[in-house]
């Protein structure tokens, strides 16, 4: 970090002037944040970041010219120890999984009150690396409660079951209606998603998992 | 018919108006007649007025000639704008009539000199038809036969050849240019007539979808031909199979085809030809629905043992049916594709128009309220603005839901089942529901618009729990079996107090139910209050061949008590349980 020790120097990214300065009056009020700049697209931002040297950014997801996750994710590479705090609209998990990977600092809806941004903005300065949004443990949570193991798409299961049986891959192609290269694909992601090496061990695997059916000869 | 491309002058011309009541085949002519007029009767005005002062002869052998030439020149017009194939080349006409009307001009000498202006309407239309060189040949006629008649003819003091002349040859370039720079702002004609094709095609489409019935419902269509076939081939397995999303085969009606079937199904696919094959006693023929060159649909007929007759005569007339079939089936396949992707597309308008707009707008609001609540002094006012602020989040909550919901969908490679249960935990986990999902899923896939209709019916189920049935606990039960589905929403709430069978989120289901030929059922659970939402797709007709059942111990569980629905009269013929 660098200026000002006792002073969160804040950039607040969004495309809706009432959003920013709403925002703005609640770091105002902190007292220990200061808004030095704000924009409102990808381009202003990243213009910003590099002039401003910010200690923490914040970023709605949706801009005019692209996506503020993709900004976030620059931004990490660039400055490894920026703050970043991504506000969103939305509501999917996907959002709050895509900002964890981008490696933000903090996720919040734009639901929530004004202090849960700055308290977002004062963790996001204080711990960049580490990720915090209210709903990570049910977000966690749902994930893993989804089926657990490998995560075949129907297809694959399909083409693992012919895998099973001992079809050879132009059989399997035939049997599908999908062309030869389509079911290479499909047969490299199983390998990858069970970990396999090659067939045998494909088969291993997806025994041991219950994948598929033992079925009459 | 005239040439398509009608000259842009009409447009502007103040003819259009008569010519719009006249109908456009008459437009021309008329343009003619009302420039004869107009020059002669100002022609005739004119030599009245100058009668006394150079030239003292009588009027009438003026008006005579006057009105003898305009009937010549407008028998000309009338000759050159009849309606010609369009095989004759578009320059042969204007070239005839600038040649026949310079005649009549050339030869009849003083008095039809005020029709001379009447060949810049061949000449401009030679232009703006077929071209620069067209109008340079028309001008170039008239000018020689002009040349001819004013040095052989009758003599004519008053006639100004070189400016004609110039007239002539500056009409055809400026008409000439005027087509070219017109085909340059606008498509070509080939393109033109493809869009006006489809526009065509599209009007037909919508008044036909008005007109039928049935409408232009795939479903309804396959399960129709599969009736007929029925007719002709009593108790045979049918299924017919369109391509979903890739190169995926699934049946639209009837069961999914069996091994043996679906090689069978391929082949007839990939020749677009009837494919028969036995094994072990079992027959299949393969049918492939055409539209054109274009194969729409395969049509599999299985017989599992002698008993059913396939033979020549039953599998001719079956064809018969189907050929016959092609054309709709095509035609309601491609409207329900056109009709989703443009459903699509609404919803992620509408989506993005509340994202961007009121849900900020809202938001910003919230922080608006926030800023009041902090430096408020009152505490009665500080907690009152809590309250008002807790409301407000619970409706950029409700927006943000709208919001995921408009963009939900489902994916290829993600069944079903899975979507649905994805869906009901998110958003009955955010509002504080306790959710239990269980499902079955069978790898083959439901067409995609059952699966979106499916996936919108539980989105609606949903949200009624979230908003009106104060429940503590969700379940969704899914069980997908092509071509059969069993989905079950159901909560502990309050339940139904009054039934609203009218109100506008049931009906909405409801209709989406039966686009799909599903039977919806909404109704108070019989045990332990709240409302079940059921949605059955069960073929009545094509599934013939069912030994397997859709329910599950969790359906049978809940919805114990729903033999006595009529709605679900048409398990019955799904075998037993």
């Amino acid at each position: 970090m660098t200026g000002a020790v006792d002073h969160i120097k804040v950039l607040l990214v969004d495309d809706h002037q009432l959003i920013r300065e709403g925002l703005r009056r609640a770091f105002d009020r902190a007292g220990d944040v200061e808004v030095i700049g704000e924009a409102g697209t990808i381009s202003e931002a990243m213009d910003a970041l590099e002039r401003l040297a910010p200690d923490v950014l914040v970023t709605d997801v949706r801009l005019p010219d692209g996506d503020g996750i993709a900004l976030a994710e620059r931004a990490r590479r660039e400055t490894p120890e920026l703050g970043i705090v991504v506000l969103t609209m939305y509501a999917g998990d996907d959002k709050l999984f895509a900002a964890l990977d981008a490696g933000a600092s903090a996720f919040v809806g734009k639901n929530a009150p004004a202090e849960e941004v700055v308290a977002a903005a004062r963790h996001a300065a204080a711990s960049p690396r580490a990720f915090a949004a209210k709903d990570l443990g049910d977000a966690m949570q749902r994930r893993m409660n989804a089926p657990a193991g490998p995560k075949l798409s129907p297809r694959e299961k399909e083409v693992l079951q012919l895998l099973v049986d001992g079809l050879a891959i132009s059989q399997i192609a035939r049997r599908l209606y999908i062309s030869e290269s389509t079911a290479k694909t499909h047969v490299a992601n199983i390998y990858e998603k069970l970990g396999a090496g090659n067939r045998a061990q494909a088969v291993m695997a997806a025994v041991r998992l219950g994948l598929v059916e033992g079925r009459e000869p | 018919m005239l040439d398509v491309v009608q000259p842009r002058l009409w447009d502007i011309d103040p003819v259009q108006l008569l010519g719009r009541r006249l109908g456009a085949e008459y437009r021309p002519i008329a343009l003619r007649a009302t420039i004869l007029v107009i020059f002669g009767v100002l022609a005739v005005t004119h030599a009245e007025l100058i009668a006394h002062d150079r030239r003292p002869t009588s009027v009438d052998p003026t008006v005579t000639g006057s009105v003898a030439t305009a009937f010549l020149l407008l028998l000309v017009g009338t000759l050159s704008t009849i309606p010609v194939p369009s095989s004759v080349p578009k320059w042969l006409l204007p070239l005839g009539e600038t040649l026949a009307a310079s005649l009549v001009v050339g030869a009849l000498g003083q008095s039809a000199d005020q029709y001379v202006p009447y060949l810049l309407i061949p000449l401009t239309t030679a232009g703006l038809t077929a071209g620069l060189g067209a109008a340079f040949a028309c001008a170039s006629v008239s000018s020689l036969v002009f040349v001819a008649t004013v040095t052989v003819g009758p003599s004519r003091p008053e006639f100004n050849l070189w400016l004609w002349l110039s007239l002539f040859a500056a009409d055809a370039g400026v008409s000439g240019w005027a087509k070219r720079v017109l085909a340059s702002q606008r498509p070509t004609a080939e393109y033109d007539a493809a869009y006006a094709n489809a526009h065509r095609l599209l009007s037909e489409l919508n008044t036909v979808a008005r007109q039928l019935s049935l409408g232009l419902d795939p479903h309804t269509l396959a399960k129709a031909l599969v009736d007929d076939i029925h007719a002709i081939v009593p108790g045979i397995h049918t299924t017919v199979l369109v391509r979903s999303g890739g190169a995926r085969m699934v049946p639209l009606v009837g069961e999914p085809p069996s091994d043996l079937a679906e090689s069978v199904v391929h082949d007839a696919w990939v020749s677009a030809d009837l494919v028969r094959r036995g094994r072990n006693g079992a027959t299949v023929v393969a049918m492939p629905v055409l539209m054109g060159e274009r194969v729409v649909a395969v049509v599999a007929l299985g017989a599992s043992s002698q008993d059913q007759n396939l033979g020549e005569d039953s599998v001719k007339a079956c064809r018969a049916t189907i050929a016959a079939a092609g054309p709709r089936l095509a035609s309601a396949l491609l409207f329900d594709d056109v009709r989703r992707l443009a459903t699509v597309d609404e919803r992620h308008r509408l989506a993005r128009e509340i994202h961007d707009g009121i849900a900020q707008d809202m938001a910003s609001v919230g922080y608006l309220i926030d800023d009041i609540t902090a430096t408020a002094g009152d505490d009665s006012v500080k907690s009152r603005l809590r309250g008002l602020r807790e409301h407000l989040t619970g409706l950029v909550d409700e927006l943000r839901l709208s919001i995921f919901d408009l963009r939900a969908g489902v994916d290829e490679s993600v069944g079903l089942a899975r979507t649905l249960g994805d869906y009901v935990t998110r958003v009955g986990s955010q509002a504080g529901l306790i959710v239990h999902v269980s499902t079955d899923e069978s790898p083959h896939r439901l067409p995609v618009a059952t699966e979106v209709e499916l996936l919108r019916i539980v989105q609606e189920a949903v949200t009624n729990v979230r908003r009106h049935a104060e429940a503590n606990n969700l379940w969704l039960t899914v069980v997908v079996d092509p071509p059969r589905a069993h989905v079950v929403v159901a909560d502990d709430g309050k339940g139904l107090g009054v039934p609203r069978p009218d109100s506008i989120g049931i009906t909405g289901m409801r209709e989406r139910a039966r686009r799909i030929g599903a039977v919806l059922t909404v109704r108070n659970r019989s045990q332990g209050g709240g409302v079940l939402v059921e949605v059955l797709l069960q073929p009545v007709q094509g599934a013939t061949s069912s030994s397997q059942t859709v329910t599950d111990p969790d359906s049978v569980r809940l919805v114990s008590d729903s033999a006595s629905e009529t709605a679900l009269a048409g398990r019955q013929g799904g075998g037993p349980s």
